[in-house]
């Protein structure tokens, strides 16, 4: 057991907004009447449309086939038709192809009894085969498929170190914290898989120094399945859960742009990835649904297991509604995740959580003149100096920025948060970033 | 900006009761005339910066540093010069490289030094009967430095220090345990411009800023701790007591060091933005300070010296504004 560690610097004092949802055990959210299905479901590349209007499908069935190493199959949550194939909006706000379902036919695994797979027998290749048959891509953070060179596969090197992130990234999130509280079992088998994919040297497991209870649950998994494996507690305030500061706070190391966590050998996967590969390997299931937080002012929070391509809409209606009229409603956490322009968007595997937010939590300070107060310098996670590299942006001097570290901003969005001047400063950290990017203004 | 004002309000309140009415005439010409330039500024480039507060402070600043009785027209113009021409010909709040309320005085003070340095004795109902017109800065240059000067010649200590004085010594068993002058210095019963005389105010206000974090406390920490090391180390040679002699609290307390150091040199838009470069700007003022102080021609060098330093507040941010990893590159 390690001690709790604290973070090198400041916390945005976000308040607790986990309590909305921390003691909502995970419920299944209604099948719904249509799924709309995304090709492009991750940060990979997207899926080729492997159907056509008027196809019958199954549960489970092969939607969209990978393309490419960073590709991973799309398989259907539901089963009947395939009522349309069109481009559409994703929560982000990128466009892709889509395969619409409308719901007909049986189910043919939902509340079956399924045959389990012995992955200690399985060979390592045929563990492989089977994560990128089921598609399984990263549920938290960036979403890449773990079958591809970016994901758990890890280029190959044996890591030194196979992290297991078991904290929130951000707050309002809690469907992490409910999986390890509820299936902690699972998510140890699924990191035990995952060991003997990588043979590292050591496991770790990260938990919230905050939630005993997760915490518990864990270490009850590792002892009852006979392992070793460390369990890390680490305090959570915003932003050291993203994944880049656990692994820094786990390994002691930093991890500099434009660095993979590879390269302080270490390989990281969330809790939920962990549990969504034993779900593949051992039970031979696709991933089709995934845990969803649906927090803020919506009547009843909860912890939703969702079917993807589920509309946003229909599960904010699950939970009751909105309470006022929001301010935005965000995917992901309400620091990096990005405001829903349409509410019938369809959920993807990387929507970790809906968080709708009033009007009030939305306001941001009349912009004014910056004082030169420095708070932004003081919350920065990355140690940059948020204003200095707005004023290089502003100047159009981006390359010099570049090397006053500005690759090292993960957008967490605390400058921008803390700036009592209204300044938008991590849009411009974005901006800055990008051209640096892309080389052009 | 609001709470800096609340912060210094106390202390300007004192210097009302201190010097009459008279104060509060120069706090509030200094405080419109500051108010009103912003509004007509405002007007003419089509920008409403009143509700930010700024031009309020920088005029109250401006009459805080005033004498009580200066002629009505100084803290005028001194606040038009600060509002106008320090702040709003450099773009305005936050685009201004100088303190504005520092510039308006040294204007005014430059312009003007016979009218800057006519100070009146304080008044208090009686309570300070016997302390001198002249301030104590003033009286220790005059006398070579020190506390001693405040009591050297006559009784120029207030009936209240003496009985405090004389208890405590009584107490202590020895005379001079608590020096003449100390309590006097303390709670502002002195001469001086009419936010300067009460150290006990500009302290408590002081503190409340950094209870709120609105200031940080590496800046007045590394201002008066470099002004009290030199006192120390340096004070003493002019009164013949050699190195290490040296009456800290009279460089302290005696001038306008506590109103600088707190409430001036910490404005946020001409001092360094990081921690690290905050220490070293209130390290420069501070030496600049003692520099003015026991070498210049004037008693007293704290305008000077934050001045001078925020000339030097883009340079430092070059340098500290940086941090970490990012600093050594670019």
């Amino acid at each position: 057991m390690r001690a709790a560690s604290g973070f090198r610097r400041a916390d945005v004092g976000l308040g607790d907004s986990r309590e909305l949802s921390r003691d909502r055990p995970i419920e299944n959210a209604p099948i719904p009447a249509v799924c709309t299905v995304a090709m492009q479901q991750d940060a990979g590349t997207a899926a080729e449309c492997a159907v056509e209007v008027g196809d019958i499908v199954a549960e489970g069935m092969l939607l969209g086939r990978a393309t490419a190493p960073t590709s991973a199959h799309v398989h259907s949550p539901v089963p009947g038709r395939v009522a349309a194939v069109s481009d559409i909006r994703l929560p982000g706000g990128a466009w892709s192809t889509a395969a619409v379902i409308e719901l007909s036919g049986r189910f043919a695994r939902s509340g079956k009894q399924l045959r389990s797979y012995d992955w200690r027998a399985m060979s390592v290749e045929a563990i492989w085969e089977r994560i990128r048959k089921n598609g399984v891509v990263g549920l938290a953070g960036e979403t890449f498929p773990l079958g591809g060179p970016l994901g758990v596969a890890g280029g190959g090197r044996r890591p030194e170190t196979l992290v297991a992130n078991g904290t929130e990234p951000e707050p309002y999130l809690t469907g992490t914290h409910r999986l390890l509280v509820e299936r902690a079992p699972a998510v140890v088998a699924g990191l035990r898989i995952a060991e003997k994919l990588l043979t590292p040297k050591r496991v770790v497991i990260a938990v919230d120094a905050a939630e005993p209870a997760a915490r518990v649950a864990v270490e009850l998994a590792v002892k009852r399945a006979g392992l070793r494996y460390e369990v890390a507690a680490i305090e959570t305030a915003f932003p050291q859960a993203l994944d880049r500061h656990v692994l820094e706070l786990v390994t002691g190391r930093e991890l500099r742009h434009p660095g993979v966590p590879e390269d302080i050998g270490c390989v990281l996967a969330g809790a939920q990835t962990l549990e969504a590969l034993f779900q593949a390997v051992v039970m031979d299931r696709p991933l089709c649904d995934r845990i969803i937080t649906v927090s803020g002012i919506v009547r009843a929070p909860a912890n939703l297991k969702v079917r993807i391509g589920t509309r946003v809409r229909e599960l904010i209606e699950e939970c009751g509604g909105f309470t006022e009229p929001p301010g935005t409603v965000v995917v992901g956490g309400p620091m990096t995740g990005s405001a829903l322009l349409d509410l019938d968007v369809p959920v993807t595997k990387g929507v970790t959580g809906i968080v709708a937010l009033s009007r009030r939590a939305c306001r941001v300070p009349r912009l004014t003149p910056c004082i030169s107060c420095g708070e932004c310098m003081r919350v920065c996670p990355a140690g940059l100096s948020p204003i200095l590299l707005h004023r290089l942006i502003e100047h159009g001097r981006v390359a010099e920025s570049g090397s006053r570290g500005l690759e090292e901003c993960s957008e967490c969005g605390c400058c921008a948060f803390v700036c009592p001047a209204g300044i938008r400063l991590a849009e411009s950290m974005r901006r800055g970033k990008a051209i640096l990017a892309t080389g052009k203004a | 900006m609001w709470s800096v004002t609340l912060a210094l309000a106390p202390a300007a309140a004192w210097g009302v009761f201190s010097f009459g009415l008279v104060a509060l005439r120069t706090l509030g010409a200094a405080t419109a005339a500051a108010a009103a330039t912003e509004l007509l500024l405002g007007l003419l480039l089509r920008r409403t910066t009143i509700v930010d507060g700024s031009a309020i402070l920088t005029g109250l600043l401006v009459g805080l540093t005033m004498p009580p009785s200066v002629p009505v027209f100084v803290p005028i113009v001194a606040s038009v010069f600060a509002i106008a021409v320090a702040k709003w010909a450099f773009g305005g709040l936050g685009a201004n490289w100088v303190n504005p309320a520092l510039a308006g005085h040294l204007f005014v003070f430059l312009s003007w030094r016979g009218l800057m340095t006519q100070w009146v004795a304080p008044r208090l109902w009686g309570l300070a009967d016997g302390v001198s017109a002249a301030t104590p800065l003033g009286l220790a240059a005059a006398a070579g430095g020190g506390l001693a000067a405040l009591s050297g010649s006559g009784s120029t200590v207030s009936a209240l220090d003496r009985a405090v004085s004389a208890a405590v010594g009584k107490l202590l068993g020895s005379a001079d345990a608590l020096p003449r002058g100390v309590v006097d210095l303390f709670l502002g019963i002195r001469a001086g411009a009419i936010g300067e005389v009460s150290a006990l105010l500009l302290l408590a206000g002081g503190l409340f800023l950094m209870a709120r974090r609105i200031v940080a406390w590496q800046l007045p920490f590394s201002f008066l701790s470099s002004v009290a090391l030199l006192a120390w180390t340096f004070g003493g040679r002019r009164l013949g007591l050699g190195y290490f002699h040296g009456s800290v609290l009279m460089d302290l307390l005696g001038g306008g060091l506590l109103l600088g150091a707190f409430y001036m040199a910490t404005d946020p838009v001409t001092s360094p933005l990081s921690r690290a470069g905050m220490l070293v700007f209130g390290l420069g003022c501070g030496c600049l300070t003692y520099l003015v102080r026991s070498l210049g021609v004037y008693p007293e060098g704290v305008a000077f010296a934050i001045v001078l330093m925020n000339m030097l507040t883009p340079s430092i941010n070059r340098i500290f504004g940086w941090r970490g990893r990012t600093a050594g590159k670019g």
